[in-house]
Formats: structure tokens, C-alpha cells, sequence
């Protein structure tokens, strides 16, 4: 029986894979660039890799979308129903992924670690969930940082909990966000911290774990009792310094073995994992980026944290391969993007690309590389092998606010310029407004809670206007769509109203994504996440190998799921977009 | 019978029978139109004097015009008033100016009611919350058992049988009773117009501004309006949309909003 693997790998862009020695790689008989979608976004690509359709039938456009109700803006991985204890998650990814298909043909699948699949659904064969996935918090990524001195900063989003300076003290884990007396509270879990000569000694939940100064702990089980509910997570420390105390802590994950949040199917899935890899990080988007942005860790602590993760999923991966004897098992690794987006070069060419490869990414690349090589060796004739990437990769050196040029060319009309979430903007008076980092829309009566134009001609105006910005001499946008001429399906009538391509070296600023207005339109990004693929797809395709020949000389991500149904000679149905490259 | 009859009778019977059950029993009393209105019923339970003490917890942010209110009518209406607070942590420094909202709030708030009710030895505690208030307080019964520290243990709530409430307070535990649970705003604002209950003037327009539910200043704001009497107040209820505690609960959605959004690594 024909069996398939689908192998994921985000952010390989073929600009630096060409670069680079990558024997097995280049072995493949199919290499070729891959058209992504609009916007090259993770959690869009991926939705179209996995369903063969355009976004307007599975209703991802943008990591962020908005609430045209209250115009507040929403990560649009989960939906989330908030219960005073525990929040109910579904998934944000409305559309039919090729899995599911094969399943209906009798034909089984494992699925581990793609995106936008959590909550993880029912599925014959196995899952486990990728980026979506939160912490016992709900939260993307939190970590904590406990330390004897001032480190706290205005813009820091982990917990940062200062410690006395003592030989012996108690401090806490934070755990999940509950309701309380009509405020959002932390549940807490004491934790006794005693310092010995070369580490520390962490007394949690009545266990002793020895961490020594310089080094990572082992995976750490917390309990936290809320009302008369246990919730569990795991999570790791890295300990900085003893004098002074630096301690720097993951987020607190959702413990595989015992799930307050559907991680994996089934789900006695997650014990067995653990029993033959050990507890491993579960985290949709694990990689502490934040940690690094915000100066808790260093560059080589942050590396060390991708290598764990790397090596947990090929463990997770070898597990799976060698029992894989038929249907389909699709695999997702996506800590090279995160390694791109904060190793990427500051001297880079013309088109984005660094002039030399920094050194984590080719190495990176290099073991990637060995992976596929020992994978290529074991399958077996009859295995068709897929590797595909969601997008490229670019440049990130200016940030663009859209929402204060919409405010200076008069579309937007505000109270105040101060405050966060467009809560300054006069909504009787604005036309038009962005939130996320490629969508922007009309204020339109009907849809919007205080609309005011009654149709959409208005986007041609905008449009022609965006493409004329100059900076520094380069034009800032490459395309700018129109979200009812690029989108179709049943969910396109969510889709922004426009969506914008940067060119190579800018991207919308993070304080425009959610809604804060900047004095200057154009500012230089100074921050350690120096690479980026938020940008017009034509400068960020990703690329696609394959062990067969494909048809097509520039395919398109949607042909990943009619290309794998055809491999099991099943014709791919009506509604998708995409079309087989066999 | 009317609605308001109806409304009444029931949160009267309540009381009457809340006093019955806890002689330990105390009032809470914000100084807002809805506990403002409990009191009022209180009064009428009782055919004018509250037979038990009031208790406001000054969290030392109020608006002004809610402590004149409150000392003009706890002398007119004669009531046993306790103003209790969380002077620790008040002279700690811990307040709306050096803390976030949600720590301010429970400390001054959440901790004092705690710290008062053991002060007192109080076993039960009447709170004018409605049901229509909040999504969380759906869920909430007339009479609700609370362990010291406030957890309410949601699995384990006594059958809701309210014409006879069997299940006697445990001990260390306190109840809640709710007496106002089963009105909404605009059945308060009825009532209030009905009654003739003094009502602060905060919750009537101001410049194209009023509050239409009342906390602490720091965290309130008021929402744009022209109801400048009840029945425009009464009017306009009919007609909106946005909920009710939109001026209070925005700043802890926008607050989760936020943090959850700067989770994602590309911000």
C-alpha cells in the first residue's frame, strides 16, 4: 500500500538552501520554488498546505484578525469561550484538511505538531497539536524570570518576580489566569528556592530538583489546586546566576500527560509519547523569543532551547517513522523560523538575503539536512516523501505603522493620539482602520458596530495611495490586495478589506498590529527579531522537495493537499483551490 | 401583581428569610443604584429600620459625590454603618497609582471584605448582584456558599430549592445571599423611578457623559449619553446594546486582550 510523508518545515526559504551544502536535500527529484499564499502568514500557509483552498474557505487571513462588533483585535488561532476556571478552545482553522479526507477513505493518518491544530481533533490514527497550542495560562508563550535585582521593564511580558536576597527563600510558580472576585488572578504554587554552593535546590509540590548554576533543569511537573480542581503543567528552568539570583523559567505548558487542554488524540496519546521520549516542550510556539527580545537570556541560552525542542521533535518524529506502515504522516518542524527571525544579518543584499549565512542557521539547515538524509535511507519504494515550506524568508529593518498613516492622510479620525487597541479613534468619523500585520479595513455600515460608509469604493483610493509611499527612494508596498477580488468562500466575507505586501525590509510595526499610534509613520526596528516574512509573497516563496516527479514549474502551496490525496489515487474534490502536481 | 410587585416580593422574602437563618448577617452596601435599591428593600422588609449593620468597603478610591451619599443617607435612613478597609494595605502604599488594577482591586477590595468579615465574625453577607450584570455571574444562586477565602466551589452549590433553604453554613464558610439576583438594570431603574430611591447624581448625563454603574475612580469611566433623568435613563436602556459594566469590565478584557496579543512572538 502507497504510504505518504509530509514533512513541514517553516520558513526554509531556497535563497539560503542554495547557498548551503545540503546534499540530501539537493538529491531530491523535485525541487522547486513554492508560491505561498496572501498573506504569507504561518498559520494562513499552513491552513492552505493542509485544506487545498484559498483562506476564504477556511477563514484565516492573519495571525490577528478583529471583532467588527468592538473593533478589538483576536489571535486567530483559537477561538476562546472564557468560563471563570477554565477556557473552552476551538479551532480557528474552519476548512477541511486532506487528512481528514484520507480518513474518510478508510485510509489513516498521524499528524503531529502542524499548525493551527488545537484543540486536537478526533482523527483516525494520531495527533498532536502545533502552533495554537497555549500555556496553562492561555497564553502563547509567558515565561517567568525570578531575580534578586531591578530587572523589571515597562514593555516586558513574562512575570518578572523579584526575590530577596537570602540563602533561603519561598517565591512561586504563576500559573493559570482564573477569575476571582471579578478580577483576573493568578493560581499560585509555592516554590522553596535554597541556594547550595554550585546550584540551587527547587523544593516544589513536596519534590526536590537540583539545578546547577549555568545549566537547564530536567522537564519540572507543577500542580496547581484551583477550587477543587488540579491543573497540571510542566516546565523547565535555566539558572542563570546564584549571586545574584537569575533564574529564568519556561512558560508553563500544558502537562501531555494530563491535559487541561486537548493536546493531543486521543489522549492517552500524550502518556504514550512521554513513556517513549520523556516529557517534552508542547508549546505551540515553544521557542522563547520573548525571553531573548526582553533580555532575559542570551543568544547561546536561546539556542540551547531550540536544540531541546529540535531534538524532542525528531525523537517524537523517529517514533512515529518506525511504525509507519501505511497512509499518511505529516510532520512539522518550525523552530527554523524562530531562529530566523532573531539570527537574521543586519548586512544583507539588495534583496533582503544576508550577505553571509549566520552561522545557527547553517547549522540549522546542515543537521536538517542529515534528518532527511537518514529518512531518505529508510523508506521504502512505495513511500512518497513531500518536504514543503509555508514561506521564505526576509529582512526586517523598518517598521511601518499603517494606523498613523491612515490618521495623517485623514482616513482615520482620533480623540486622542495616546492609547492602545484603536480605543482613541472616533469611529463616527473614520473610514478606515488596520489591525494585524497585513490587514486593513473600511469602517462600513452594517458590518462594523459604528460604520459609516455605505459601500467599499473607498479601496481604491487607499490603495492607489499606499502604493505611491516612497522611503529612502524604494516604494514601501510591492502589492496591495483587495480582499474580495483575492478571497472566495464561505468565509471571505471575514476577510480585510485590503491586505498589504511590504516590500523587503519593512513590515507593519507591532504597536500598529494592535492598534497604537506612533509619532512617525516609518520607524528603524531596533529589536533582536531582525528577520521577518510579513511581507508581499512574491519576496518570501518557500519551496517544495519531493523523492517524485511534479508537474508545475512554479506550484502553489494549495497543491500540497490534491497532490497528496492523488498519491492515494484519490481525485481531489470539487472545492479545493489547489491542483495535483502528479 | 405587577412585574415590580412580583420582583420585590421576592427579594423581600429573601431578606426576611436570610435574617431568619443568620443572625450573623450584614449588608453590603457600595452606594450604586443596585445596592442602593437592596437597601431600600431591606428598609421595607423591615418596615424602616434595618435590623442589622450596612457595610461599605472604602477602598479610599471613590468618587467624591459617592461619600457625601453615603454619609447623607446612612444618617437620614438611620442605618448601623461599618466602613471597613484594608488599612495594611493601604499604608503599604498598594493603590490604583502604584499597582495594576487587578492587584489594587484585591486588595482593597477583595481582602478587606475578607479581613471584615472575620473582624465581625459575620456568617452571611447580602450582596446586590443581578444576574444579567455579568456572563461569570449566570451561574450565581440566591444563596451561595462561600468558603473564607471566597472560593466559590461552583460543583458544590446546594440544590436551588429557594423557598426552603435547608442547607445550614459549614463551618468556616459564610454565605452569600444574592436578595436583587433575578432583576435586571432596566427592572432596578423601574423600581427606582417607582420608589422614589435616592439615587446618585453621577449615573445622570453630564456634558453628553454619564456613569452607568459605579466603582472605583481610577477604573471606571463614564459612557457618552444624554439621559439626564430617569426616564431618559429608562429610554435609553430599552434602546442600548453595550453592556452595562462596559465602563469597568473593558479595562480587564482589554487587560487579557493585551497580554494575550504580546504572547505572539512577532510583537
Amino acid at each position: 500500500m502507497e504510504k505518504v510523508l509530509v514533512i513541514g518545515i517553516d520558513a526554509m526559504d531556497q535563497r539560503i538552501i542554495n547557498r548551503l551544502d545540503l546534499p540530501n536535500l539537493k538529491s531530491l527529484q523535485t525541487r522547486k520554488k513554492l508560491e505561498t499564499t496572501i498573506p504569507p502568514e504561518t498559520p494562513v500557509a499552513w491552513s492552505a498546505a493542509s485544506t487545498g483552498t484559498n483562506p476564504g474557505k477556511y477563514g484565516i487571513f492573519d495571525f490577528i484578525n478583529r471583532n467588527p462588533k468592538t473593533y478589538l483585535p483576536k489571535l486567530n488561532l483559537t477561538n476562546e469561550k472564557r468560563g471563570i476556571i477554565k477556557t473552552e478552545y476551538s479551532c480557528a482553522m474552519q476548512g477541511k484538511p486532506f487528512w481528514k479526507i484520507l480518513n474518510e477513505k478508510g485510509i489513516p493518518s498521524t499528524v503531529m505538531r502542524w499548525p493551527v491544530t488545537f484543540p486536537a481533533e478526533k482523527i483516525d490514527g494520531k495527533m498532536l497539536s502545533g502552533l495554537g497550542v497555549v500555556d496553562v495560562k492561555g497564553m502563547l508563550n509567558k515565561y517567568s524570570y525570578y531575580s534578586s535585582e531591578n530587572e523589571k521593564n515597562e514593555e516586558d511580558t513574562g512575570n518578572i518576580i523579584k526575590i530577596p536576597e537570602e540563602k533561603n527563600f519561598e517565591t512561586y510558580v504563576s500559573g493559570p489566569l482564573i477569575m476571582k472576585s471579578g478580577a483576573l488572578k493568578d493560581v499560585r504554587t509555592p516554590l522553596r528556592v535554597t541556594i547550595q554552593e554550585n546550584g540551587v535546590n527547587l523544593n516544589l509540590n513536596g519534590k526536590e530538583y537540583f539545578v546547577k548554576e549555568k545549566s537547564w533543569s530536567e522537564m519540572i511537573s507543577v500542580k496547581f489546586k484551583i477550587y477543587l480542581m488540579n491543573v497540571y503543567g510542566i516546565f523547565k528552568v535555566y539558572l542563570k546566576s546564584i549571586k545574584p539570583f537569575k533564574m529564568y523559567m519556561t512558560s508553563i505548558q500544558v502537562d501531555p500527560t494530563n491535559q487541561i487542554y486537548p493536546i493531543t488524540y486521543p489522549k492517552e496519546y500524550g502518556k504514550e509519547l512521554v513513556e517513549n521520549i520523556g516529557l517534552f516542550y508542547t508549546l505551540g510556539m515553544t521557542e522563547d523569543t520573548k525571553a531573548i527580545t526582553e533580555n532575559k537570556i542570551s543568544y547561546d541560552v536561546f539556542l540551547q532551547q531550540i536544540n531541546q525542542i529540535e531534538n524532542e521533535r525528531e525523537k517524537m518524529f523517529e517514533y512515529e517513522f518506525k511504525k509507519f506502515n501505511k497512509g499518511v504522516f505529516a510532520f512539522a518542524f518550525d523552530a527554523g523560523d524562530r531562529l530566523k527571525h532573531l539570527f537574521w544579518s543586519d548586512k544583507t543584499d539588495s534583496e533582503g538575503m544576508p550577505i553571509t549565512i549566520p552561522e545557527p542557521i547553517k547549522r540549522y539547515y546542515t543537521q536538517k539536512d542529515k534528518f532527511i538524509g537518514n529518512v531518505l535511507s529508510r523508506i521504502s519504494e512505495n513511500t512518497k516523501l513531500l518536504i514543503f515550506s509555508d514561506h521564505g524568508f526576509n529582512s526586517f529593518k523598518w517598521q511601518f505603522n499603517l494606523n498613523s498613516w491612515l490618521v495623517k492622510e485623514g482616513f482615520m479620525k482620533v480623540n486622542t493620539r495616546e492609547g492602545k487597541l484603536l480605543q482613541y479613534v472616533d469611529w463616527n468619523k473614520t473610514q478606515a482602520y488596520s489591525l494585524g500585520f497585513t490587514s486593513a479595513y473600511l469602517n462600513l455600515k452594517g458590518r462594523e458596530s459604528k460604520g459609516i460608509l455605505t459601500n467599499t469604493n473607498l479601496v481604491d483610493e487607499i490603495i492607489k495611495k499606499l502604493r505611491t509611499i516612497n522611503h529612502n527612494g524604494r516604494k514601501v508596498f510591492t502589492n496591495v490586495y483587495k480582499g474580495n477580488e483575492i478571497y472566495k468562500g464561505a468565509y471571505a466575507e471575514l476577510a480585510p478589506d485590503m491586505i498589504v505586501g511590504f516590500s523587503p525590509e519593512y513590515r507593519m510595526s507591532d504597536k500598529s498590529a494592535i492598534g497604537i499610534l506612533e509619532n512617525e509613520i516609518i520607524n528603524k526596528n531596533t529589536s533582536k527579531w531582525s528577520g521577518d516574512h510579513l511581507i508581499d509573497r512574491s519576496h518570501v516563496p518557500g519551496v517544495l522537495f519531493a523523492n517524485f516527479k511534479t508537474s508545475k514549474e512554479f506550484p502553489n502551496i494549495m497543491d500540497i493537499a490534491p497532490t497528496t490525496l492523488k498519491l492515494f489515487n484519490i481525485n481531489p474534490p470539487e472545492h479545493m483551490d489547489g491542483e495535483s502536481l502528479i | 401583581m405587577n412585574h415590580l410587585d412580583e420582583l420585590e416580593n421576592k427579594s423581600i422574602y429573601i431578606i426576611r428569610e436570610a435574617y431568619h437563618r443568620f443572625k450573623d448577617l450584614s449588608v453590603l452596601w457600595s452606594i450604586g443604584k443596585d445596592s442602593s435599591t437592596m437597601l431600600w428593600l431591606c428598609m421595607k422588609a423591615f418596615f424602616g429600620k434595618i435590623p442589622f449593620p450596612v457595610m461599605h468597603i472604602d477602598t479610599t478610591y471613590k468618587f467624591e459625590e459617592m461619600y457625601d451619599f453615603r454619609e447623607h443617607w446612612a444618617k437620614k435612613w438611620n442605618l448601623n454603618l461599618l466602613i471597613e478597609k484594608n488599612q495594611e494595605a493601604l499604608d503599604k502604599g498598594i493603590g490604583y497609582e502604584n499597582n495594576d488594577a487587578f492587584t489594587a482591586c484585591h486588595e482593597l477590595k477583595t481582602i478587606a471584605l475578607q479581613k471584615a468579615i472575620l473582624k465581625h465574625g459575620f456568617k452571611a453577607i447580602m450582596v446586590g448582584i443581578r444576574r444579567d450584570e455579568h456572563g461569570i455571574r449566570a451561574k450565581e444562586r440566591y444563596f451561595s456558599p462561600r468558603s473564607i477565602d471566597f472560593k466559590w466551589d461552583y460543583k458544590n452549590q446546594p440544590a436551588e430549592i429557594w423557598e426552603q433553604f435547608k442547607k445550614e453554613a459549614v463551618k468556616g464558610e459564610h454565605f452569600r445571599i444574592h436578595p436583587i439576583l433575578h432583576w435586571t438594570e432596566l427592572d432596578v431603574w423601574e423600581y427606582i423611578k417607582r420608589e422614589g430611591i435616592p439615587i446618585n447624581k453621577l449615573y445622570f448625563a453630564k456634558n453628553g457623559k454619564r456613569y452607568r454603574s459605579l466603582g472605583c475612580k481610577p477604573i471606571t469611566n463614564p459612557i457618552d449619553s444624554n439621559a439626564d433623568d430617569i426616564d431618559k435613563i429608562i429610554e435609553e436602556l430599552k434602546t442600548t446594546k453595550t453592556a452595562e459594566r462596559s465602563g469597568r469590565a473593558q479595562d480587564k478584557e482589554q487587560a487579557y486582550t493585551m497580554q494575550k496579543l504580546r504572547s505572539l512572538g512577532y510583537m
